[in-house]
C-alpha cells in the first residue's frame, strides 16, 4: 500500500471518528440546554452550539463522502485490473493441469509402444 | 515424446534428492478460508450498501440532496463499455454500489484461483495401481519381445525389466513435477494474490469501516427516533444499548475479515510447504481467523433473524 493511500485511508477513518465525537458533544449540548435551572440566556448558547456542532457535523460528512467516492473510483480501476491479473494466475494453473494430463499420456503412450515392440519384431524376425 | 526423455532425466534426479507429497488439505483449506471470508465479506458489504441506501433516501427526503442529484449518466468518455453507468453526481451510496461489484469480481477471481489450485494440487494424475499396471504391461511386452528375438536373458535375470523400484520412480517423478509445477505457479502469483488481499482490505477500510463508525449517529438517531421525547428514558438507554452492541459486533466481524485477508498471503505462500516442514504458521494462523469469522459471521446471522 502507497504512503499516500495508507494517508488517505488513516484521515478518512479520523474524520468518520470526529464526526461520531461532535454528534455526542452536541448531544450533550442538547441535554444541558434541557436543564431546567439555567438561565434563558445560558440555555441559548447551549443550542446555538448545538446547532453549530450539527453544522460542522455536515461539513464533515459532505467532505468525507468526496474523499471516499474519490477513492473508491479509483480502487475499482485497481480492481479490474487485479480481476485481469487473478484471471491470467488462474489460466496459467489451468495450462500447468493440462501439461501434466499431457505427461501422463506420454507416459502411456510409451507403454503402448513398448506393447508394439513385440509386433515389430515378429514382423522382422523372419529377416533376421 | 520430449517429455519421455525429460522423464528418464528427471526419474534419475528424484532418486538422489527423494520427493514428497503434495499436501492436498493444505490446499483445501487455502480455498476453504477464501470461500469463507468472500462469503461474510460479500455479504457485510450488501448489508452496508442496504443500510447507506436507507439513510441516503433520508438525506433526499430531508431535502440535503436535490431530486436531479439523483439520475445516472450513460455517457462514457472513453465509448468503450455499452454497459457504462455512473452517478450523475457525486453520491457515495451509488458509488459503494459499483464498488461492491467490483468487490464481488474481485472475490469471484481469487476464489476461482484457490479452486483450480486445490484441483491441480489435488489431482491424482497417475494413481499407483495405475502405475503399478503400466510396470507389468512394459514387463510382459518386453519379455516377449526378449524371447522373440531369442535373446539369453542370463540367470541373474528377475523376469522384469520395470522393477517395482522403475515403477515407482516414474510415479515419484509425476507427483515431483506435479508439485514443481505448482511451486513455480504459487511463487509467480505470491505478489498477485498480496495485492488482492491488500485491495480488499482497502475496501474494508474505506467503503465499509466508515459507515460503521460515523454511520453510528445515523442508526443512534434512527433508533431514537425525532419521537425520542415519547421514549422513556429507559427506553432510549435500551435504544442506545442496542445500537452499541450490534455496532461493536459489526467492528468485531469487519476486523475478523480484514485479519483473514491480511493472512491470506502468508497462507498462499505456506501452501509450498509439506509434511517435512513442521511449521505452517501461514495456513494454521489462516484457518484459525477463518473458524472466528465463521463464529461471528453466524452469530450476527443467527442474532438477525431472531430480530
Amino acid at each position: 500500500m502507497s504512503a499516500e493511500r495508507k494517508q488517505k485511508i488513516r484521515f478518512i477513518n479520523v474524520l468518520a471518528s470526529l464526526r461520531n465525537e461532535l454528534y455526542f458533544e452536541r448531544l450533550e449540548q442538547l441535554e444541558a440546554a434541557r436543564n431546567p435551572d439555567i438561565p434563558d440566556a445560558r440555555r441559548k448558547e447551549h443550542l446555538e452550539w448545538a446547532q453549530a456542532l450539527e453544522g460542522w457535523s455536515k461539513r464533515i460528512k459532505v467532505e468525507m463522502d468526496e474523499l471516499r467516492t474519490g477513492f473508491l473510483r479509483q480502487w475499482l480501476d485497481g480492481a479490474d485490473v487485479m480481476v485481469q491479473e487473478m484471471a491470467r494466475a488462474t489460466a496459467k494453473v489451468d495450462e500447468v493441469h493440462k501439461d501434466m494430463e499431457q505427461t501422463v499420456e506420454d507416459a502411456q503412450v510409451f507403454v503402448r509402444l513398448v506393447g508394439k515392440l513385440d509386433d515389430v519384431i515378429g514382423i522382422v524376425r523372419p529377416f533376421l | 515424446m520430449q517429455s519421455i526423455v525429460q522423464c528418464a532425466v528427471l526419474a534419475l534426479l528424484i532418486a538422489v534428492t527423494g520427493c514428497a507429497h503434495v499436501q492436498g488439505s493444505n490446499f483445501a483449506k487455502f480455498h476453504e478460508a477464501v470461500a469463507e471470508v468472500q462469503k461474510s465479506v460479500d455479504s457485510v458489504s450488501e448489508d452496508n450498501l442496504e443500510a447507506n441506501k436507507e439513510f441516503f433516501i433520508e438525506s433526499v427526503v430531508k431535502q440535503e440532496v436535490s431530486l436531479p442529484q439523483l439520475g445516472l449518466s450513460f455517457l462514457d468518455a472513453d465509448g468503450e463499455d455499452p454497459y457504462f453507468w455512473k452517478p450523475r453526481s457525486t453520491i457515495l451510496y451509488l458509488e459503494l454500489k459499483r464498488a461492491h461489484f467490483g468487490l464481488l469480481k474481485l472475490n469471484a477471481a481469487l476464489l476461482k484461483y484457490a479452486a483450480v489450485l486445490e484441483t491441480l494440487a489435488t489431482t491424482d494424475f497417475l494413481s499407483h495401481a495405475e502405475m503399478q499396471q503400466m510396470a507389468r504391461d512394459i514387463n510382459t511386452n518386453s519379455l516377449q519381445a526378449m524371447a522373440a528375438l531369442e535373446i539369453d536373458l542370463g540367470d541373474d535375470f528377475d523376469g522384469a525389466l520395470l522393477g517395482t523400484a522403475a515403477a515407482a520412480l516414474m510415479e515419484r517423478y509425476v507427483l515431483t513435477r506435479q508439485k514443481a509445477l505448482l511451486y513455480e505457479l504459487i511463487e509467480a502469483n505470491q505478489g498477485a494474490v498480496r495485492q488482492v488481499c491488500d485491495h480488499v482490505i482497502d475496501y474494508i477500510r474505506v467503503g465499509l469501516l466508515p459507515d460503521v463508525t460515523a454511520g453510528y449517529q445515523d442508526r443512534l438517531e434512527s433508533a431514537l427516533g425525532d419521537s425520542s421525547g415519547l421514549l422513556t428514558r429507559r427506553e432510549q438507554v435500551e435504544a442506545v444499548l442496542k445500537v452499541n452492541e450490534d455496532t461493536v459486533e459489526l467492528l468485531e466481524l469487519l476486523k475478523s475479515i480484514e485479519l483473514v485477508y491480511a493472512a491470506l498471503p502468508a497462507a498462499h505462500r505456506d501452501l509450498q510447504k509439506t509434511d517435512g516442514d513442521s511449521v505452517l504458521a501461514g495456513i494454521n494462523s489462516l484457518f484459525d481467523y477463518a473458524i472466528r469469522l465463521q463464529g461471528v459471521y453466524d452469530s450476527m446471522q443467527k442474532k438477525g433473524a431472531e430480530s
